[in-house]
């Protein structure tokens, strides 16, 4: 049964994901300047430059047959062929990626993955429960709004969600942290970071409780972004179901609306929500840049604005790939899901 | 029995009128229309009202002062006027808006007519690159790009439309594919018309209604990401927006120190011109697919979400 299918679409995602690499790898050498003198400090002398050149592969040909000059220029240069058609950055770039090496971070000074990974886990936290918890209320608000089509519940929720729509998550969030985590509002919650710095926990129940004080404000936030298209998206799904045929057999055979909408409607719209969910995805985790930044959550958004900040390209690069790689993954599992769900796609 | 009158097809300019007055007369629309009308107002007429923007320093100024009758708003950490910056970023943020969503509607129609008109290996293979585009995260390529660019309003402007056209092609790609079949792009081909031809001539005025509406909506998603890149310190820096007094407000504290009027005006203008060009993409939609109105009642707009999702969804096969 399904295999064929499955097996199509791994090998979109791994030709998606080879796409990204290779964009990820072009975009960034339209950098100006030399990555070597950002990396060295001031007095070194040139053959200590040219030994980290040499390290870091920036000695090599960009391309076969393309060489960038220190300044940053483009060559074409032929007398580098035979040898640079393995010999070259692309090359040597796609061989450590395959062992996970992204490069030096400028700022940091040690393997960009290592920073990467510090930051990866706390985001994936604060996106997976504001993602679990916009999915669930919205899907459950939207079936609601579409079963009382029209009444003030409906319109209630249709209008707020076109608000929540237009509201830039990091605004929210700081509106958020003004009422809720300074003393201008009522500070029921910590304001910065992912812990109570310093804290010892006597259970890692405690600690537990400690993260989710400190999750819940951002959480909040990027959940309620998502849930205005979650609302709008299950709402529409719903009322295309509710006209279909079979509900009208199911209300013919005198069943009670409740089962009508729960067993019959509900299953069938919610299929193009699960498509849809993927897709938001990488919608939140472009939110969530900003709100990990005025929380102070110590997520990737953060490690971006900071690698911004600093100008440490090796790892916003490095931060791109993961980010993409994550969306990517994610469609993955919603083809999959799909695919469980409606027979008929797999074919 | 009497005959009524054979109805005369309607003149170009009768037809523009008649699209406006539906238009006007849709509720949510008008509302649009009015805060945009606002905000256009504010933006124009605006610094001739309020002045220039005090250089820093400038003798006479104090920095943080709470709002009062002279500064409505208060004034930033350099001693700035805050509704003189608000004004200055209500100019930006539409400018961008416009300008971004402009590029975004040429690479998007293009891509999307050429894709469904030609058909076969084009197709295909623009719709790849489009599929890649679109699975990518927008917001988060459109940063990084902006990081490497450099921050300055051109940059924001490209960034922005050569992140945002994917989504445009796929629904012009799926109206282009049902106009392929009418009647006069057979007529025209008869004639002997060329591709490029019946693509421009016969395809664009015909996907054009759909354009105009796909670009109120692509506007409000440009305003949103230049605010955005703004705060995360790689929008325009030569100039103000509404996300840069909001970044400057955040870095100053403004939040501890219960600066509301430094941070609320902004992301409020923000909502209410991102909502408008929402409401008035709703009601061009209303107008282009008289099905929305019959089917939509007061709630067009999540039909009009419905019937995006449905084309962007499709090309999946």
């Amino acid at each position: 049964m399904g295999s064929a299918y499955l097996l199509r679409r791994l090998g979109g995602a791994a030709l998606t994901i080879f796409a990204i690499a290779v964009l990820n790898f072009f975009l960034f050498r339209l950098l100006p300047g030399d990555p070597v003198n950002t990396l060295l400090p001031r007095n070194v002398s040139q053959a200590q430059k040219d030994a980290l050149r040499h390290r870091l592969g920036l000695d090599q040909p960009v391309l076969p047959g393309i060489i960038r000059t220190n300044q940053g220029a483009f060559k074409v240069d032929f007398s580098t062929l035979p040898d640079s058609v393995v010999g070259n950055q692309f090359v040597t770039y796609l061989q450590n990626l395959a062992s996970l090496d992204l490069g030096l971070s400028f700022a940091e000074r040690r393997p960009v993955i290592d920073v990467i990974g510090e930051h990866f886990w706390p985001t994936i936290l604060l996106v997976g429960v504001s993602e679990a918890v916009s999915i669930v209320v919205g899907v459950l608000i939207g079936i609601r709004a579409a079963w009382k089509r029209g009444g003030p519940f409906d319109v209630t929720s249709v209008n707020s969600s076109l608000v929540l729509y237009a509201v830039p998550l990091f605004w929210l969030g700081m509106l958020l942290l003004f009422f809720f985590a300074t003393p201008n509002g009522i500070p029921l919650f910590p304001s910065q970071q992912m812990s109570t710095p310093g804290a010892i926990f006597n259970s890692p129940v405690d600690q537990a409780i400690d993260i989710g004080r400190h999750l819940f404000l951002p959480a909040l936030t990027l959940a309620l972004g998502g849930i205005g298209g979650e609302v709008l998206i299950m709402r529409s799904s719903m009322l295309e179901a509710l006209r279909e045929d079979y509900v009208l057999t199911a209300r013919a055979k005198g069943l009670k609306e409740a089962d009508v909408v729960r067993r019959h409607a509900v299953p069938n719209a919610m299929l193009p929500t699960v498509t849809v969910v993927a897709l938001t995805l990488g919608y939140v985790l472009g939110g969530a840049i900003g709100v990990e930044e005025v929380f102070a959550w110590p997520g990737m958004g953060r490690l971006t604005v900071d690698a911004i900040h600093n100008q440490d390209f090796p790892v916003l690069q490095g931060l791109f790939l993961i980010i993409a790689l994550c969306v990517v993954v994610a469609n993955l599992i919603a083809d999959f899901v799909y695919s469980q769900l409606d027979p008929r796609v797999r074919t | 029995m009497t005959v009524g009158r054979i109805p005369q097809p309607l003149s170009r300019f009768h037809r523009g009128y008649a699209s406006l007055r539906l238009l006007v007369s849709n509720r949510q629309a008008l509302v649009g229309i009015v805060i945009l009308a606002a905000f256009v107002l504010i933006a124009v007429v605006g610094p001739f009202v309020v002045g220039p923007i005090e250089k820093p320093g400038t003798p006479g100024t104090t920095p943080l002062l709470n709002p009062s009758a002279t500064h409505l708003f208060g004034t930033d950490q350099a001693g700035r006027d805050l509704v003189k910056l608000n004004v200055v970023g209500a100019q930006v943020s539409l400018i961008v808006g416009v300008v971004a969503s402009v590029l975004t509607m040429l690479i998007g129609t293009a891509v999307g007519i050429v894709a469904g008109f030609l058909g076969g290996r084009w197709d295909n293979w623009l719709m790849r690159i489009t599929d890649f585009f679109y699975v990518l995260p927008t917001l988060v390529l459109a940063v990084v790009l902006a990081a490497i660019l450099g921050p300055n309003l051109l940059n924001v402007i490209v960034v922005i439309g050569m992140t945002s056209w994917p989504a445009t092609a796929r629904i012009i790609r799926s109206q282009t594919l049902s106009i392929r079949e009418r009647m006069f792009v057979d007529r025209a081909r008869a004639y002997g018309a060329s591709n490029r031809r019946i693509m421009t001539r016969q395809i664009l005025p015909n996907v054009f209604g759909l354009v105009m509406a796909n670009t109120t909506l692509t506007i409000a998603t440009s305003i949103f990401y230049e605010t955005t890149l703004s705060f995360l310190g790689v929008g325009p820096h030569e100039t103000y927006s509404w996300g840069r007094i909001l970044e400057e407000s955040f870095n100053a504290g403004a939040l501890t120190l219960g600066k509301w009027a430094w941070f609320v005006p902004p992301g409020l203008s923000v909502v209410l011109v991102v909502l408008a060009f929402t409401l008035i993409g709703a009601g061009f939609d209303e107008i282009l697919d008289p099905r929305l109105r019959l089917r939509g009642g007061p709630h067009g707009v999540t039909e009009l979400a419905m019937a995006e999702l449905e084309a962007t969804l499709e090309p999946r096969a």
